[in-house]
C-alpha cells in the first residue's frame, strides 16, 4: 500500500472527447479529441511541466484532472482515491486538495468582492480555520504571497496583473491544497513580473511541499520550474521524462523542433533552427498514424499508418515515435 | 491642475480637466484637418541614410483623470535597410510610438503634442546643402497622411485573427491595397501582383489561398497574408507590432525567418516591437529599450546584449530563465510594479525599482549619455563613463 | 402654492445632490490616495514586515458606478424628474391637505351652484313681426363639475366634480406603485426561470426557453385587451381589479427578463472566476446566490428601470381603453380617456393635458435614468 501512495497523482489512459457534430437524434458523430490517451504519475513535492502549442489540449488536460470536465474514459487517482467515483459533499471537500491557477489574472477574480472575501470565502465554507481566526489566517496567507495587509478591503480592479496573480495564488493556497494545476500562470504578465511570480511559486513549493502541474507554452519557464517534463502534441504526450534528459537529449522530432524554435536572447548564439513546415492539424480531425507525421522531417512510411507506442527508451524517459522502435536501452 | 499634484481630485476638478482636455484636443483635431501648403510639413533629414528619425516625440493621452504621457520625449533613428527592435513592458509606450508614425493614435484623447517624426521616402530630392527633404509626420494633415499610410509605411498587427476582414476573401483584400496605392493598376494587374506577394511570403498554393476567406486559414497563414499585404505597397518602413506574440513557438520561428527573408529581398526597414528579448536578439540590428514612455537605453544589438548598462535592461535580461542553462538559482526579479502613468514625478522613472539608485536619481530625468557612437544610456550611474570615452 | 411646493422640493433635491457631490469628492480623493499608496507600496513591496496600516477607504465598484452615473447630465436630469414625480405623488396630497386643500381622490365637489340657462327663441308671428322670447331657467347643480381652474381647484374639476389636481397625485401613486410591483414580480419570475434554464442547461433549458419563445410570440396588447374584457365579465370588485392587472402584466412581461438572465448566466459560467468557485468546492446554492446572481444585478437593474417606463405606458393604455383602473379610482390613463368626449377635448384641456404630460415625464425620467445606469455599469467604460 505504501508503495502505491508514493505518487500523489496518477493519470491513467485519460481521454476527453468533446462532441463537435451530432446527428438528428443528438447522438454525437464526430469528436474533438482534446485529450487522447494520456498517462503520467507525479510524486509528491515535484513539478510536472506540460508544454505544447495552442490547441494541443494542455488546458483541457488540466481541467479534466480537476474534474471540471467528466473524463470520457480513463482514471485520475489522487492519493489512492479514484476521483471519478467520488461524488457530492465528499468531492467538494476533496476539491480543496487540488487547486487551479488561471492564465488570465483579469477574468479569474470576481470584480465585486474584496480581496479578503475572495481569499477567505472557501476557507469559511469549508471551515478550515475557526471563524474568529479567519481574518488573521487570510492576512497570513496574503503575507506569504507578497500582498500587503491593507489590501484586504480593496477590490481586484485596483491591482495590476502581477498583484492579481498573487491574489489568485493566495486564493488557491488558502484552502491548503496538496496539488496545484498552474494553467499558464505567467504568460499574461510582463517579463519582470513573471520572474516575481515564478520565484513566489518556487518558494511556496519549498515551504509547503506542494506538487505542481505547470502548463505553459513557454519552454524556458517550464524548464526552469519543472522536475519532469511532458511534451504534448494534438492531445497526446509524445515525450516525457526528467527535465535534464528531455532538454539534453530530446528524442522526439517534435520536441527537437520545438526546442530549437525558441529564440535565445543572445545575438551571438543564433541557433540552428529546425523550422517545421505547415500548421498544426485540427484536433477534430487528426492525421492517421503518428499525429505528427504531417510535419515531421524524419517521417517514415510506417508513421502514416501505425500509431507509435509510448515506450520507455531510457530510464524514466518515454517517447512515442517509430524512430525508436528498435532502440535498446542504454543502461542495460 | 495645481491641485492634482496634492493628490486631490474632486468632481468639479475632474469636470474642469475634461473641459480643458476637450479644448486642447479640439485644437489638435482642427490642425489635422486644415489645408496647408506642402512646404509646411516638409523639412530635411539629419542623416540621409535614415528612413525615419524621431526627434523628441511626445504623445499624450488626455484622460479625465489627468494627462497620460505615453510617449514622453523619445529620439531615435531607423536607418535604411535595417531592423530596429523596440523592447519594453506593456504600457511603456512602444505601441503608441508606432501608432504615432501612422497618425493612428486613438483620437481625440490621444494626440501627438510635440516633436518631429521625419520620414524620408526618397521622392522629394535634396535641398541646397545636400540633406534629403522629407515629411514631418507630426505636422502632416490627415488627408496627406492617407497617401503614406499603407504605401510607404505599413503595419503588421499582433492579432492575425482580427486584423483581416472576415467577410472578404484574402485576394479581395490584397487587391484593394494594390489598387489603392499603385497608379494605373487594373484588376488583372492587381491580381497578378497579389499572387506574387503571396508567393513571396512563402505560401506555396497562392492561387487557392487568394480565393479563400480568412477564417479558412490558420493563424500562421493569416500572419503571412498580413505580411503580404504590408509588402504590397513597396513600403520603405514596415512596423511589426508584436507580430509573433499570438503565435505558437514553431509558427513564430517560421514567421521570424520569413520577416528576415522579406526584409533582405525588399530592402525595407522594419521597426519590430516586442517584449521578447529572444526575438530581438534573433532579429534586430539596433535595439531601443523603453520604460514608462521614455528610452532608457539604445544601442546595437551586440552592445545591448553583451554590455547592457541601464539597471532596467540588465534586470530585464536576467529575469527571463534561459532555455540553454541549467541554473536552478532563484530568478532575478525587478521588484515592484510598473508605475502609474499619471502624475509622474520629475525623477528617474525607474528610481523606485532600481537597486543601484543613488541620491542624484531624485533630481530629474537623466540626460542621454553616449557611451559609444551608437550606444547611449539614460542613467546617472554612467556620467563618469562619458568623460572617459571623451 | 405650487410654486412654493416646487421650491421646497427643489431645495430638498439640492441638499441631497450636494451631499452626493460631497461623497463623490471623497471618492475621487480616494482614487488619488490609493494611487499614492500604491507608489509607496512599490518601494517596500519585498519587505512587508511591520508596515503601517493604511487609513483610507477604498473605492468600491458601487461607488465607481455612482461616480460615473453622476457624470452624465442626462441621467441627473432623469433622476431629478423622478424625484419630483415621487414627491408629487406620494408627498403632494399630504402637503396639500396640510395647507387646507381639502379634496380627496374620489371626493366630488358638492357645492351647490346655480346655473342660469338662457334660451332664446325667435319666431315670426301671424302679423309678420319678428318676436324674440327669452326663457331663463335657473338650474341648481348638486355637484360642481367641469369647473375652471381656480383657487379652490388648481386644475379645475372633471365631469364628475372631482378635483383634477389631487387626482393627478393619486393617479401617480397608482401608476408608480403598479409599475414597481409589476417589475419586481416580473424580475423575480424572470431570474428564477432564467437562472434555472441557464444554470442547469440541457432539457430544462430547452423547455423554459421554448415557453419564453411562446410568450414572446403572443401579441401583448390584444391579449391584454382580452384579459381585461374577461375581468369585466367576471364582475370583479373594482378595488381588487388593480391586483389582477398587476398579475396579468407580470405574466406577459417576465419572458424578456428570463432570456436576459439566462444569457448572462451562460456567459458568466464560462468566466474563470466562476470556474474558480467550482474548483474551490463551494456548494451549488452558494455559487448561484453569492456569485452568479450578484453578477447579473447590474444588467437586471438597468432592464428594470427601462421596463418601468413601458409598464407605466401599458397601464395608461389599458386605463385609457377603460380596461385598467376603473372609475372612480384615479389613474393617468383613465384621466386622459375623458378626452374621448368631444367637448372635453376641445373646451376643457385642463382635464387631460396634465395627465398626458405626467406620463411623458415619468417614462422619460425612467429611460434617462436607465440609460445613465447602463453607461455607468458598463465595465468597458474605464473612465
Amino acid at each position: 500500500m505504501a508503495e502505491e501512495i508514493k505518487y500523489i497523482l496518477e493519470v491513467d489512459h485519460l481521454k476527453e472527447y468533446f462532441p463537435v457534430e451530432t446527428n438528428f437524434f443528438g447522438k454525437p458523430t464526430a469528436f474533438l479529441k482534446a485529450v487522447d490517451d494520456v498517462s503520467f504519475k507525479i510524486s509528491s513535492g515535484k513539478t510536472l511541466g506540460i508544454v505544447g502549442e495552442s490547441g494541443c489540449g494542455k488546458t483541457t488536460l488540466g481541467r479534466t484532472i480537476l474534474k471540471l470536465y467528466e473524463p470520457t474514459s480513463g482514471t485520475v487517482i489522487f492519493e489512492g482515491q479514484d476521483l471519478s467515483k467520488i461524488k457530492g459533499k465528499k468531492m467538494q471537500k476533496l476539491r480543496c486538495d487540488i487547486q487551479l491557477i488561471f492564465q488570465d489574472p483579469y477574468s479569474s477574480l470576481p470584480p465585486r468582492k474584496t480581496v479578503g472575501e475572495i481569499i477567505g470565502e472557501a476557507v469559511k465554507v469549508h471551515k478550515i480555520v475557526p471563524p474568529e481566526e479567519l481574518h488573521s489566517y487570510v492576512i497570513n496567507i496574503m503575507k506569504q504571497c507578497g500582498l500587503q495587509k491593507h489590501y484586504y478591503d480593496r477590490y481586484p480592479h485596483e491591482f495590476s496583473g502581477g498583484q492579481r496573480q498573487r491574489i489568485c495564488i493566495a486564493r488557491a493556497l488558502a484552502v491548503k491544497p496538496k496539488l496545484i494545476v498552474c494553467d499558464e500562470p505567467v504568460s499574461a504578465l510582463d517579463v519582470s513580473i513573471q520572474a516575481q511570480i515564478i520565484n513566489l511559486l518556487k518558494n511556496l513549493q519549498n515551504e509547503l511541499n506542494l506538487t505542481y502541474i505547470f502548463i505553459s507554452h513557454d519552454l524556458s519557464v517550464v524548464k526552469y520550474i519543472s522536475d519532469e517534463i511532458g511534451v504534448m502534441y494534438l492531445g497526446s504526450i509524445v515525450e516525457k521524462g526528467n527535465k535534464k534528459d528531455v532538454f539534453k537529449n530530446p528524442l522526439h522530432p517534435y520536441t527537437q523542433a520545438l526546442f530549437s524554435a525558441v529564440p535565445i536572447p543572445n545575438p551571438k548564439e543564433k541557433m540552428q533552427r529546425i523550422v517545421l513546415a505547415g500548421d498544426i492539424p485540427s484536433p477534430a480531425n487528426p492525421p492517421k498514424g503518428c499525429k505528427f507525421h504531417t510535419r515531421c522531417n524524419k517521417c517514415m512510411e510506417i508513421c502514416q499508418e501505425v500509431t507509435p507506442e509510448f515506450l520507455e527508451i531510457e530510464k524514466d524517459h518515454f517517447v512515442a515515435c517509430h524512430l525508436y522502435d528498435n532502440y535498446e536501452k542504454k543502461d542495460e | 491642475m495645481k491641485k492634482q499634484n496634492s493628490g486631490m481630485l474632486s468632481l468639479k476638478e475632474s469636470r474642469k480637466i475634461s473641459k480643458e482636455n476637450f479644448r486642447i484636443t479640439k485644437e489638435f483635431e482642427k490642425n489635422k484637418k486644415r489645408k496647408v501648403d506642402a512646404s509646411f510639413y516638409t523639412t530635411t533629414m539629419h542623416n540621409n541614410e535614415n528612413v525615419i528619425e524621431f526627434d523628441d516625440l511626445h504623445t499624450f493621452f488626455f484622460t479625465d483623470l489627468g494627462v497620460v504621457k505615453s510617449v514622453n520625449g523619445i529620439s531615435f533613428d531607423i536607418s535604411k535597410n535595417s531592423i530596429v527592435g523596440l523592447v519594453g513592458e506593456s504600457g511603456c509606450g512602444k505601441s503608441v510610438t508606432s501608432l504615432s508614425i501612422m497618425q493612428l493614435v486613438q483620437a481625440p484623447q490621444g494626440q501627438i503634442v510635440s516633436g518631429e517624426i521625419r520620414f524620408n521616402n526618397d521622392t522629394l530630392g535634396l535641398d541646397e546643402e545636400g540633406h534629403a527633404k522629407c515629411f514631418d509626420i507630426v505636422k502632416m494633415p490627415t488627408d496627406q497622411m492617407y497617401k503614406i499610410r499603407g504605401k510607404d509605411i505599413t503595419m503588421i498587427f499582433q492579432e492575425p485573427m482580427t486584423s483581416l476582414n472576415p467577410v472578404f476573401t484574402v485576394g479581395y483584400q490584397l487587391d484593394e491595397v494594390i489598387l489603392l496605392h499603385q497608379e494605373g493598376a487594373t484588376k488583372e494587374i492587381a491580381k497578378e501582383k497579389s499572387i506574387e506577394m503571396l508567393k513571396l511570403v512563402g505560401i506555396s498554393d497562392a492561387e487557392s489561398v487568394y480565393k479563400r476567406y480568412p477564417h479558412q486559414l490558420s493563424g500562421g497563414m493569416r500572419q503571412r497574408v498580413m505580411i503580404a499585404m504590408a509588402l504590397a505597397g513597396n513600403p520603405k518602413l514596415i512596423i511589426a507590432d508584436e507580430p509573433t506574440t499570438a503565435l505558437d513557438v514553431t509558427i513564430q520561428a517560421q514567421i521570424l525567418e520569413l520577416l528576415k527573408d522579406v526584409q533582405k529581398k525588399t530592402s525595407a526597414s522594419i521597426l519590430l516591437i516586442t517584449h521578447d528579448l529572444g526575438v530581438i536578439a534573433e532579429m534586430a540590428d539596433y535595439v531601443v529599450v523603453m520604460y514608462a514612455g521614455r528610452i532608457v537605453e539604445k544601442g546595437t544589438v551586440l552592445e545591448i546584449f553583451e554590455n547592457p548598462l541601464h539597471p532596467y535592461t540588465i534586470g530585464l535580461q536576467k529575469s527571463k530563465p534561459l532555455i540553454n542553462s541549467d541554473n536552478d538559482d532563484p530568478l532575478y526579479s525587478i521588484p515592484g510594479q510598473v508605475p502609474n502613468p499619471i502624475n509622474m514625478l520629475n525623477t528617474c522613472f525607474f528610481k523606485d525599482r532600481c537597486e543601484r539608485c543613488i541620491q542624484k536619481c531624485e533630481t530629474g530625468y537623466p540626460n542621454e549619455i553616449k557611451v559609444t557612437k551608437t550606444h547611449s544610456v539614460f542613467c546617472y550611474l554612467y556620467e563618469d563613463v562619458k568623460e572617459e570615452v571623451k | 402654492m405650487i410654486i412654493l411646493l416646487m421650491i421646497l422640493i427643489f431645495f430638498g433635491i439640492g441638499c441631497y445632490l450636494n451631499n452626493k457631490r460631497k461623497k463623490t469628492n471623497i471618492v475621487l480623493e480616494n482614487i488619488q490616495q490609493v494611487a499614492q499608496n500604491d507608489e509607496k507600496a512599490l518601494i517596500n513591496d519585498e519587505n512587508l514586515e511591520d508596515e503601517e496600516e493604511a487609513t483610507y477607504k477604498e473605492l468600491t465598484p458601487m461607488q465607481m458606478v455612482i461616480k460615473r452615473f453622476f457624470r452624465s447630465k442626462l441621467s441627473l436630469i432623469g433622476l431629478i424628474m423622478l424625484i419630483v414625480l415621487f414627491a408629487f405623488s406620494f408627498l403632494g396630497p399630504l402637503i396639500l391637505h396640510g395647507f387646507g386643500y381639502k379634496w380627496g381622490e374620489t371626493e366630488t365637489d358638492e357645492t351647490r351652484t346655480i346655473v342660469e340657462i338662457v334660451e332664446e327663441r325667435t319666431f315670426v308671428d301671424s302679423d309678420g313681426n319678428e318676436v324674440t322670447t327669452y326663457q331663463i331657467i335657473e338650474q341648481e347643480k348638486y355637484i360642481n363639475d367641469k369647473a375652471a381652474p381656480s383657487k379652490s381647484h388648481f386644475l379645475g374639476t372633471d365631469e364628475k366634480g372631482m378635483d383634477v389636481f389631487i387626482r393627478l397625485m393619486y393617479g401617480g401613486r397608482i401608476s408608480l406603485t403598479l409599475g414597481f410591483v409589476v417589475i419586481i414580480l416580473e424580475t423575480f419570475l424572470g431570474v428564477v426561470l432564467g437562472g434555472i434554464a441557464g444554470y442547469f442547461g440541457k432539457w430544462v433549458d430547452q423547455v423554459i426557453m421554448r415557453i419564453v419563445d411562446i410568450f414572446n410570440c403572443i401579441p401583448t396588447l390584444p391579449i391584454l385587451l382580452i384579459a381585461s374584457a374577461v375581468l369585466d365579465s367576471w364582475d370583479i370588485d373594482l378595488k381588487y381589479r388593480i391586483y389582477y392587472l398587476m398579475i396579468i402584466l407580470t405574466i406577459f412581461g417576465w419572458a424578456g427578463t428570463a432570456r436576459l438572465v439566462r444569457g448572462q448566466i451562460l456567459y458568466l459560467r464560462e468566466q474563470e472566476y466562476i470556474i474558480a468557485t467550482e474548483v474551490m468546492g463551494l456548494p451549488v446554492w452558494r455559487r448561484i446566490f453569492k456569485h452568479l446572481i450578484p453578477n447579473i444585478m447590474p444588467q437586471l437593474i438597468v432592464s428594470m428601470t427601462l421596463g418601468l417606463g413601458s409598464i407605466i405606458l401599458y397601464e395608461a393604455t389599458l386605463s385609457y381603453l377603460n380596461l385598467g383602473i376603473p372609475l372612480p379610482y384615479a389613474a393617468w390613463g383613465t384621466m386622459i380617456s375623458s378626452a374621448n368626449d368631444q367637448t372635453i377635448l376641445l373646451n376643457y384641456p385642463n382635464l387631460w393635458i396634465p395627465a398626458g404630460l405626467l406620463i411623458i415625464f415619468a417614462v422619460l425620467g425612467f429611460n434617462f435614468v436607465g440609460d445613465g445606469l447602463r453607461d455607468a455599469m458598463d465595465p468597458k467604460m474605464k473612465r
